[in-house]
């Protein structure tokens, strides 16, 4: 582990023209870590290609410079070569702890946003299927999912919203209790109604219709959303059938007055209605607000639910970075003792190999089954090793590292007796490709 | 105090104790070790109630003391059972302490006294029948209080609009149909209590001695109100928060029958 290294670009200091350039689409990632550890530049690695960063976390091989990982990037992309210096460099203990809190969200645009976790976790496994993930790079990136699992848990750093459509999305979830049987209806066809839409469809809301002036427009607005469309005239109406109104048109005076909704309210037999007004100047008249039923939010009042947000998850952030901090410590109390990491390295990888074998000739035994039943008993399986082994490897972990027991690790030994130098099951894998 | 007494109300203030922080941290931990210690509690007391009853001929439920105490059980009871359908786990936050509360009201007030002779009608079957149906109903009623309270909560705090509660409180709609469901499946229960006392009442009382009082009184206003909430939430005329101000003032009648025992 000593030769770990992090090389990578992100948002804080590259701009997204400069980061689209060095983007990496699934398909390419695996054939690029091949291309690296075949080329003798790494044992393994790990490549994370986000919107937001591009970050290559490798086990150098032997001579091989940080340098040279970054030529091997730039070369692969049509990036600028006079805008090297846009790429950091970090080192073991400092690259540990970088890779905590990307997956932990503190390193985020937005920060403590959730999707980073399963971006690091699908990089980690595109990695694992290219064969491409060494020992040590297994036990760091398994560290990494657990201290960012323990820093959402213990801080709820990503409960409250920091964008207006999250905002919109969350007031929403007080009020509904299962937001996909909601019906929503989008009054006007701009860029913010698109974006808060877009939020409650990617949420599960399914149902969408869309009321536009210019018919057209709304039509060709509605495709976004696979949405329905309502003629203008009809939006009234539309109000009775629909729980969230999204508004967002260019009316330079209300659109939804008091009388209106109270007559709606009536007919939906006070069933709650959620108006989110984003326009300006505002189209649903403040007064609506305080009609039984109906919660009615402008632009301004979800910006400040958001920037309530904000300074809750930054006060969370300050209590996940001493987690991480207190994580990292024993982390590397753990890289310490390299007999540990490696002793530990070798039983999982050995362990690997049967469960693989094992997998192997009971799917040949039990015969035809579908991709769907072959998974169900590749996992069963994976999850029977993982909760066999868990238990000793937390204990010997804990023995050596926090009791210091000076025999615990022959034990282990003994208990599991691995033949050294272990061979991990991708590296068997490549192995029997290679044969 | 007996020994049982100080076990149940012992496993009842570290279950309110668990449940409250887990208000605070929602970790599912808190929230297991508080039911756990809620169960352990119940245990105890149910086991209390049976063997008072067999001890006596009748169910312990003639005084101030006993008729809190079985309200609290009553409404643990309601809670184990309405858990697998609500997964509600923040309700134990509000739960407990109401929990606690009936149990130490119980604790403060007159006990038993051995020296009165129990009257005929607590041995009959009306009475148990009676006894259980009042107090599930107004279990019932409380659980479908705090949902209301929730409602209320909540609407307040989307009304002001600011960031919703630090609380991982139910949505509005969630409350809505949980205090509901329990009002109208309480309010039959409930009514149902009253009437068989009414009935024994007339098949074997003197009508000349009935001299209706505060239990009586609180009991017909909790049943009109909370009927009024029913009917509400039957032919959705009234708006939702309305009904839950209704099931909050029914809430604050049933404890007024209960208060009303005093005077009975």
């Amino acid at each position: 582990m000593s030769d770990l290294i992090l090389v990578g670009v992100n948002h804080k200091k590259t701009p997204v023209e400069l980061r689209e350039c060095l983007a990496f689409s699934d398909q390419e990632k695996g054939p690029f870590l091949e291309k690296l550890r075949s080329g003798g530049r790494t044992k393994g690695a790990v490549l994370l290609s986000t919107c937001n960063r591009v970050e290559l976390y490798a086990e150098l091989a032997d001579g091989v410079t940080p340098d040279h990982l970054i030529d091997e990037v730039m070369a692969s992309r049509e990036f600028p070569r006079d805008r090297r210096d846009l790429f950091y460099v970090q080192q073991r203990k400092d690259a540990v702890q970088h890779l905590f809190r990307v997956a932990s969200g503190l390193d985020s645009m937005i920060l403590g946003e959730p999707q980073i976790f399963g971006q690091v976790k699908d990089a980690y496994f595109l990695a694992r299927d290219a064969g491409a993930v060494t020992t040590p790079l297994n036990l760091l990136f398994q560290k990494a999912f657990h201290v960012a699992k323990q820093v959402r848990t213990q801080t709820g750093i990503g409960e409250r919203p920091v964008t207006i459509s999250y905002a919109a999305f969350n007031l929403a979830s007080s009020i509904f209790e299962d937001l996909s049987t909601k019906r929503i209806l989008l009054l006007g066809a701009g860029e913010m109604s698109r974006i808060v839409g877009t939020h409650f469809v990617e949420s599960g809301v399914k149902q969408v219709r869309v009321a536009n002036r210019t018919y057209e427009h709304g039509v060709e607005f509605a495709r976004t959303f696979g949405a329905e469309v309502v003629a203008w005239e009809d939006f009234p109406k539309a109000l009775i059938h629909s729980d969230i109104v999204i508004s967002s048109t260019g009316a330079p005076r209300p659109i939804i007055l008091r009388p209106m909704v109270e007559t709606v309210m009536k007919l939906r037999r006070w069933a709650s209605l959620f108006l989110v007004d984003i326009a300006v100047p505002r189209d649903i008249e403040e007064g609506v607000g305080k009609v039984d039923g109906v919660y009615l939010y402008d632009i301004d009042d979800l910006q400040a639910v958001a920037d309530e947000g904000l300074a809750e998850r930054q006060k969370k952030a300050t209590l996940a970075e001493s987690m991480i901090s207190s994580e990292l410590d024993l982390y590397a109390r753990f890289l310490d003792h390299q007999g540990l990491s490696e002793v530990i390295g070798g039983v999982m990888a050995w362990a690997g190999r049967i469960q693989e074998a094992e997998m192997e000739e009971a799917l040949r035994k039990l015969g035809d089954l579908s991709p769907k039943q072959q998974e169900l008993v590749r996992n069963s399986v994976r999850r029977v090793v993982h909760k066999i082994l868990h238990a000793p490897i937390t204990q010997v972990k804990r023995l050596v590292l926090e009791e210091e027991t000076a025999n615990a690790l022959n034990v282990f030994r003994e208990l599991f007796p691995v033949e050294p130098p272990a061979e991990t099951p991708a590296e068997a894998k490549r192995s029997r490709e290679e044969k | 105090m007996t020994v049982a007494s100080s076990f149940t109300l012992f496993f009842y203030v570290v279950a309110m104790a668990f449940a409250l922080i887990y208000g605070g941290f929602r970790q599912r931990v808190l929230f297991v070790l508080s039911m756990a210690c809620a169960g352990a509690g119940f245990a105890v007391q149910t086991w209390q109630i049976a063997e008072v009853w067999l001890h006596r001929g009748y169910p312990p439920a003639t005084d101030l003391m006993e008729l809190f105490h079985l309200t609290a059980w009553a409404m643990l009871a309601l809670y184990f059972a309405i858990y697998p359908l609500s997964r509600s786990k923040i309700l134990v936050f509000f739960l407990m302490p109401l929990v606690n509360l009936s149990y130490l009201l119980g604790l403060l007030v007159s006990s038993h006294d051995a020296g009165v002779e129990p009257k005929p009608f607590y041995f009959t079957t009306w009475f148990a029948v009676h006894i259980f149906l009042l107090v599930f109903g107004i279990a019932f009623f409380f659980v479908s209080f705090l949902y209301a309270a929730i409602f209320i909560m909540q609407d307040h705090s989307l009304r002001r609009r600011h960031a919703p509660s630090h609380l991982p409180i139910p949505s509005l709609e969630e409350a809505e149909r949980w205090s509901a469901r329990l009002l109208l499946v309480g309010y039959p229960i409930f009514s149902l209590g009253m009437f068989s006392s009414i009935l024994y009442g007339i098949l074997h009382g003197n009508r000349k001695d009935y001299h209706p009082g505060v239990l009586e009184g609180a009991s017909v206003l909790a049943w009109i109100i909370l009927g009024v909430a029913g009917y509400g939430w039957l032919t959705a005329k009234v708006h939702p928060r309305r009904r839950s101000w209704f099931v909050v003032a029914g809430a604050a009648f049933s404890v007024l029958i209960i208060l009303g025992i005093i005077w009975h």
